[in-house]
């Protein structure tokens, strides 16, 4: 309701806060996507997988198996191989929000 | 043709060994589990111990208000290595709920609540423990044994209406007395094998769910078998875990021994410090921080079912408090906070004592209630805006 009322204050405050916590998640260090580290059970997200090109997906797999084996050996990456946030693309996330959008139409027709 | 060629149809064939080559040899692992993933397998071990020295020990346990002092002292001084079998039982339930603990803050660390199963198994395991444990710390009826099962049985009269039914029926007589002895030796005997079925449930769920790893990414895509990686290392903490089990069991027997408890029960002289083991110390002074009796009781008793609600808490993260600063924050606060209370149950209630413990035990429940939802609102906000373009 807060945010409702007082969006302008919100929006300053989002942005500060997100820039706090991007820069605090940690998945730069392991060269990592944010994307990545969406939870692949999530039904919006094992679609949106689905419908990646097969170079994003094997990019994907390639990021991720090579961040499993920086952690078995308890390493990071040098910094100048840290993900920089130009290169970070959401390449998942407009997925999600179709598929989100298609999954409530869906439900809204299904209640007729 | 080799050993190997020649068992690898049989075990893919033969029901059992299939099931068993899919649970611990031919198991999917991923390969950057670290030490913290040990914790299972070593409260399996504590288990079996556990079972294998409380089988023996009961075989010269007499249950019986009288006898059951001297025939604890009788198996101290007189059996073969019956001192030994003694303080390893003791001593292993202390380890057991040590690796419980660490088992449970590394699973709140990596948000393996995601398992529901899994998780709610495992925190029904936690409960039947800390039942199995009260209901044993009573067997050997010193001061303490006595005094603790007094205590604890009386709480349930604070329930409104039938309270003093209750605490009656429990005791089996008018106050704690032989058939509370008996009926606690019984069920000291049966939760363990309740213990078992459900650990077993346990592994089955977390086999047939998603196992984590401390990145919390998928690892579809990087596999190693379970066996040999994983069981060797296993072997190594396990042999750890022996080593130390010995060492205090030789050396140090008594260290987490009460003193009370090398008196005989005595219903008119009370303990002038009473505390339970260390592992209860956090919900006993939860107990004694609340003022009014049935709220230190609600307190106490949602101290552990508040873990129950964490099946709740939506995230669209992968599993792993590694990339979710917040959380990160909120979960090495609440072991701090755990070892505070704990250390606060074995002080004496006065001040300062008991304002810190209302304080933890606040900061406590507000850490489930609210901050761990606001934090997986925060993220999920923060995972859904596309503001990269604009960080800076």
């Amino acid at each position: 309701m807060a945010r409702r009322l007082f969006p302008n204050l919100f929006k300053s405050y989002d942005a500060a806060y997100y820039r706090w916590w991007y820069r605090n998640v940690g998945h730069q260090k392991f060269g990592l996507r944010l994307d990545d580290l969406w939870d692949h059970l999530n039904p919006d997200v094992e679609v949106a997988i689905s419908r990646l090109s097969e170079d994003e997906y094997n990019m994907r797999n390639w990021r991720l198996k090579r961040a499993l084996d920086l952690s078995m050996k308890n390493r990071i990456l040098p910094l100048e191989q840290w993900t920089k946030p130009e290169d970070d693309h959401r390449y998942i996330l407009k997925h999600v929000v179709k598929i989100r959008e298609e999954r409530l139409e869906r439900e809204a027709w299904n209640k007729l | 043709m080799t050993l190997n060629t020649r068992w690898m149809p049989e075990r893919k064939q033969h029901f059992m060994l299939n099931f068993l080559s899919k649970m611990f040899t031919d198991l999917p692992t991923p390969p950057n589990m670290n030490y913290y993933w040990n914790l299972g397998s070593l409260l399996g071990f504590c288990l079996m111990m556990q079972l294998m020295t409380g089988m023996l020990l009961a075989m010269h346990y007499c249950p019986e208000m009288t006898n059951s002092f001297d025939s604890m002292t009788h198996m101290e001084r007189n059996m073969s290595s019956g001192h030994m079998l003694r303080n390893l039982h003791a001593n292993s339930a202390s380890l057991f709920f040590l690796c419980v603990y660490l088992h449970m803050s590394r699973n709140m660390y990596h948000n393996t609540w995601k398992n529901q199963v899994t998780w709610t198994m495992g925190i029904t395991i936690y409960m039947t423990m800390i039942m199995t444990g009260f209901v044993g710390y009573v067997l050997p009826w010193g001061q303490m044994s006595f005094w603790a099962a007094t205590v604890m049985t009386n709480l349930f009269s604070a329930m409104p209406y039938m309270g003093n039914s209750m605490v009656l029926w429990m005791w089996g007589s008018f106050s704690v007395s032989n058939p509370t002895l008996n009926r606690f030796y019984s069920l000291h005997y049966l939760f363990p094998f309740m213990l078992t079925s459900l650990t077993m449930m346990h592994m089955i769920a977390l086999h047939s769910e998603n196992h984590s790893n401390p990145t919390g990414s998928q690892s579809e895509m990087d596999k190693l078998p379970f066996h040999q990686y994983f069981t060797t290392k296993d072997l190594q903490t396990t042999i750890l875990l022996s080593i130390m089990i010995f060492f205090m069991m030789t050396h140090t027997p008594h260290t987490f021994s009460d003193p009370e408890n090398f008196m005989k029960a005595n219903p008119l002289m009370t303990p002038t410090h009473m505390q339970p083991e260390w592992y209860f110390l956090f919900a006993y002074s939860m107990l004694r921080s609340m003022p009014n009796k049935l709220g230190g009781i609600l307190a106490l008793m949602s101290s552990i079912t508040m873990l129950y609600l964490m099946l709740l808490l939506k995230q669209e993260h992968m599993k792993s408090s590694n990339h979710r600063p917040n959380l990160k924050l909120t979960t090495w606060s609440l072991s701090m906070t755990f070892m505070l209370l704990t250390w606060m149950g074995s002080v004496p209630a006065e001040s300062p004592y008991t304002m810190l413990s209302l304080m933890m035990t606040a900061w406590y429940f507000t850490s489930f209630i609210m901050l761990m939802p606001l934090h997986s609102n925060t993220e999920k906000r923060m995972m859904n805006k596309n503001m990269i373009n604009n960080y800076q």
